[in-house]
């Protein structure tokens, strides 16, 4: 009975305990976790744990540890040094290439408790402190600006034994930035960073790791202000900008300077101006046609100042389909002339042409020019005899019988071209001046070497042809005397037909005697002389014929008047005015403004 | 250390300078042999570490199993080496590259083995296993040759010439008391593999030292 009662007691108690126990939420310690144990120099290690829960009661930690090859437990040697829960062994109890069994024990009053086993190997735990001394400076070497980064290895790593071997990384990234910028540098303790952004402040930081362990915490952050520097590649590419600017620039300026006069001409082709030389077109305008004339050659006599008067020529067409009209000064008409003229030697009759022949016509009949021959040349064509003549040979042809003063005529497909009067005095262009004294019919162009001008030279003897040719002015015959000349710049075109005829002599009953004169015969007949230039006209209707030697024509020619006095070119046809009167022809070799004398004025009886 | 590298015979300290030995010059420094030795060390540890990886990715429930047999056991413990820094640091240039040559020689066998047990090794991962144990094989041979050739320009005399003897013997393949089963094949691959590990740590970190000592002269290269 007394050991039956004994043990329900026990139990009792027991049962007391427990129900103390749980209701008092006390239990025994859970159960710790060994977090991690490192080295940072492979020389030492400390083991870091979690504790469990601690059951209420005051739980004592403890740390055990077997090392490989020894069935002996030790304690931890040092739980001050790590930390709270942590131990730390020293060197004396640290041993590379051994592996310890570490546990960690957790014990209070109602029991303890064992962590899971972790087994160190101190050469697979190594993690270094972080690097120190970390410096950053910019700096230039050879012209290329960089960032130059130092740093020395953590105090406790032995590496200079050759005990641990570190490798680093450093990043780098704008104060602003967010992502880093990694750079491994291996075993070096400095590293260059180069294409940084100038003006920036970067933030630099080292970290290192052994050979085999894990990587260090990062550095300090050490922060370096990037001075404003020129970036050579920036200086090269705006080097190469600046360059290839230049000279596309250049390359423009130059097609533009070339190509602006194509383009000017291209799209505004110079227009055609009639160029007279002394005849004012403002003259024209402003005046009539008869001051004009007066202005030219006032009162029958040239001005000495004017050296030039244009008389283009007449076109006459012998087709009945087409009649020449008077062309008055407009240029519309001038321009049905030219169209209708479907000849093609000639191509352009000129604009002067057309003033010239208003001035010539206007002459005319304001000047009752009403001789037969005057008004049929233009008009009647039919009646118009043309004198069929050789190519390259421009002939003169005159028929009295018909009333017609031929003046010169061209034929080309059926029309005739007859020439009116023209005389020039332009320096460069050779002059001719024809003077027949006999019934005959002479010609001399006379074809300026520059071809500027020529200057067609026409004597007519319109009807002394049976009269005696000794005297044509005492026996009352009247030479009539037609130049005509064509400027180059009124874009007459005499081409084939327009050839000349150079004076061969003079032979003694006052018969000029002509051949037709091609460049080549002149060229190469140099014996040959020709006459260009009147150098004065004696009394028995000789007209003396001179080379042109420039300026000394002038004064030959200013001479004229005088040595005319007693004779003149008359218009003796009975059917033409008949006078007696002086037509002189005072020509002025003046270059300018004028080069032509007005041949209208021989046009013009003189009374 | 000063004081190791100092006391040490004069043939002993590694010159930068070319080595003659008898009639002819050697064109290469010990200096650039030990750094290409370091470089292959290192690659020989760094290689055991990966495939150790591979193993216990896929082989926790057995790790602890593997871990019970303590690397003590492994057939390279009898060499003797060096626990701690002290201890190495006490080792001359002679010592430690025998040692490392003696580590080298006594892998020969096992890794062979290794290689072979990798090719039936019932594991996911057997082929990458295969052949980081055939380069383990392989490096660690062309390693110890040039171990060797070190030693031969340090002490041509072959003063430093170590007995075959010294060189742990491997029992071979499982022991005994592991069975024959795939699993014990496994446990013993995993074991013989970290032994491995360890032992090339050892050697990366001696050869390391060696190279750092070499280049004394320049205090920057370690």
């Amino acid at each position: 009975m007394k050991e039956v009662f004994s043990i329900k007691l026990f139990l009792c108690k027991l049962l007391i305990l427990l129900h103390i126990l749980m209701s008092s939420g006390q239990t025994p310690p859970g159960r710790p976790v060994i977090t991690e144990c490192r080295s940072p120099e492979k020389e030492t290690f400390t083991c870091w744990w979690v504790p469990g829960s601690s059951g209420g009661l005051t739980t004592k930690y403890s740390l055990h540890y077997k090392i490989d090859g020894s069935q002996e437990n030790y304690e931890c040697p040092d739980y001050k040094t790590g930390g709270q829960n942590s131990c730390y062994f020293n060197k004396s109890y640290t041993s590379v290439w051994n592996t310890y069994t570490i546990t960690v024990i957790a014990t209070n009053n109602l029991g303890s408790n064992i962590s899971e086993p972790l087994y160190v190997d101190v050469a697979y735990i190594v993690q270094p402190h972080q690097p120190e001394n970390i410096t950053a400076e910019f700096t230039t070497l050879d012209q290329k600006p960089y960032l130059m980064v130092k740093w020395d290895p953590p105090k406790k790593a032995d590496t200079k034994s050759g005990w641990m071997t570190l490798q680093y990384e450093l990043r780098i990234k704008p104060e602003k930035g967010l992502i880093w910028e990694n750079h491994f540098a291996g075993n070096q303790k400095q590293f260059n960073i180069y294409s940084l952004i100038p003006g920036e402040v970067y933030l630099v930081e080292v970290h290192c790791k052994p050979d085999h362990g894990y990587w260090s915490e990062w550095s300090h952050t050490t922060y370096v202000q990037i001075p404003h520097y020129m970036r050579v590649r920036d200086t090269s590419i705006w080097m190469m900008i600046g360059i290839l600017s230049g000279f596309i620039c250049l390359l423009l300026i130059w097609t533009i300077a070339v190509k602006c006069n194509r383009m000017k001409k291209y799209l505004l082709p110079p227009v055609p101006v009639p160029k007279i030389k002394g005849f004012d077109i403002q003259q024209l305008k402003n005046k009539n046609s008869e001051d004009l004339i007066l202005a030219l050659g006032g009162h029958g006599f040239f001005p000495t100042n004017s050296t030039e008067l244009l008389i283009e020529f007449l076109e006459v067409d012998d087709s009945n389909e087409w009649k020449i009209m008077p062309c008055m000064g407009d240029y519309n008409c001038q321009e049905e002339q030219r169209n209708a003229f479907k000849s093609q030697n000639d191509k352009d009759s000129g604009r002067g042409s057309c003033d010239s022949n208003t001035l010539l016509l206007g002459k005319c009949s304001e000047n009752k020019f009403h001789h037969n021959g005057c008004e049929n040349t233009v008009k009647d064509h039919g009646k118009q005899e043309i004198n069929p003549r050789a190519e390259g040979t421009q002939t003169l042809s005159f028929n009295n019988t018909e009333d017609v003063t031929l003046l010169d005529t061209d034929t080309i497909k059926g029309k005739t071209n007859t020439w009116p009067l023209v005389y020039s005095a332009v320096n460069k262009a050779q002059t001719s001046q024809l003077l027949s004294s006999d019934n005959k019919l002479l010609e001399t162009p006379v074809k300026n070497l520059n071809s500027e001008s020529y200057l067609i030279t026409h004597m007519v003897d319109q009807t002394e042809k049976q009269k005696g040719s000794g005297d044509p002015a005492s026996s009352g015959t009247a030479d009539q005397c037609y130049w005509v000349s064509t400027d180059e710049a009124t874009h007459l075109t005499s081409s084939k037909p327009m050839e000349y005829v150079e004076v061969e002599k003079v032979n003694q009953q006052n018969i000029l005697i002509v051949k037709p004169k091609s460049e080549h015969s002149s060229s190469i007949d140099s014996s040959r002389q020709e006459y260009t230039k009147v150098s004065a006209v004696v009394n028995d209707n000789v007209l003396v014929l001179m080379k042109d030697k420039g300026a000394q024509c002038n004064h030959d020619h200013r001479e004229l008047p005088n040595l005319s006095d007693s004779h003149s070119l008359q218009w003796q046809d009975g059917k033409l005015v008949t006078g007696s009167s002086v037509l002189a022809v005072q020509v002025s070799t003046n270059l300018a403004p004028s080069g032509y004398v007005d041949t209208s004025a021989f046009l013009q009886p003189m009374h | 250390m000063t004081m190791l590298v100092t006391s040490m015979p004069p043939h002993w300290v590694i010159s930068p300078q070319p080595l003659c030995g008898a009639g002819s010059c050697q064109p290469i420094l010990v200096t650039d042999l030990l750094d290409r030795a370091a470089k292959v060390s290192h690659r020989l540890h760094a290689l055991s570490t990966a495939a150790s990886n591979d193993l216990n990715n896929h082989f926790a429930p057995a790790l602890k199993l593997v871990m019970m047999r303590p690397l003590s056991l492994c057939h390279t413990s009898s060499l003797n080496t060096p626990e701690d820094k002290e201890q190495v640091l006490q080792l001359s240039q002679e010592d430690l590259l025998t040692m490392v040559a003696l580590l080298l020689k006594s892998w020969g066998t096992p890794l062979l083995y290794l290689v072979k047990e990798a090719q039936e090794l019932p594991h996911p991962a057997n082929d990458a296993l295969l052949w980081k144990m055939a380069e383990l094989s392989q490096q660690t041979e062309n390693l110890a040759r040039g171990i060797d050739k070190i030693l031969n320009k340090l002490d041509p005399t072959g003063f430093h010439s170590f007995s075959t003897d010294l060189i742990s013997p491997w029992s071979g393949g499982p022991g005994l008391e592991m069975g024959s089963d795939k699993k014990s094949h496994l446990l013993n691959f995993h074991f013989l593999l970290s032994c491995f590990r360890r032992d090339s740590n050892k050697i990366d970190s001696f050869v390391k030292l060696l190279r750092c000592r070499a280049t004394k002269m320049n205090p920057e290269s370690c």
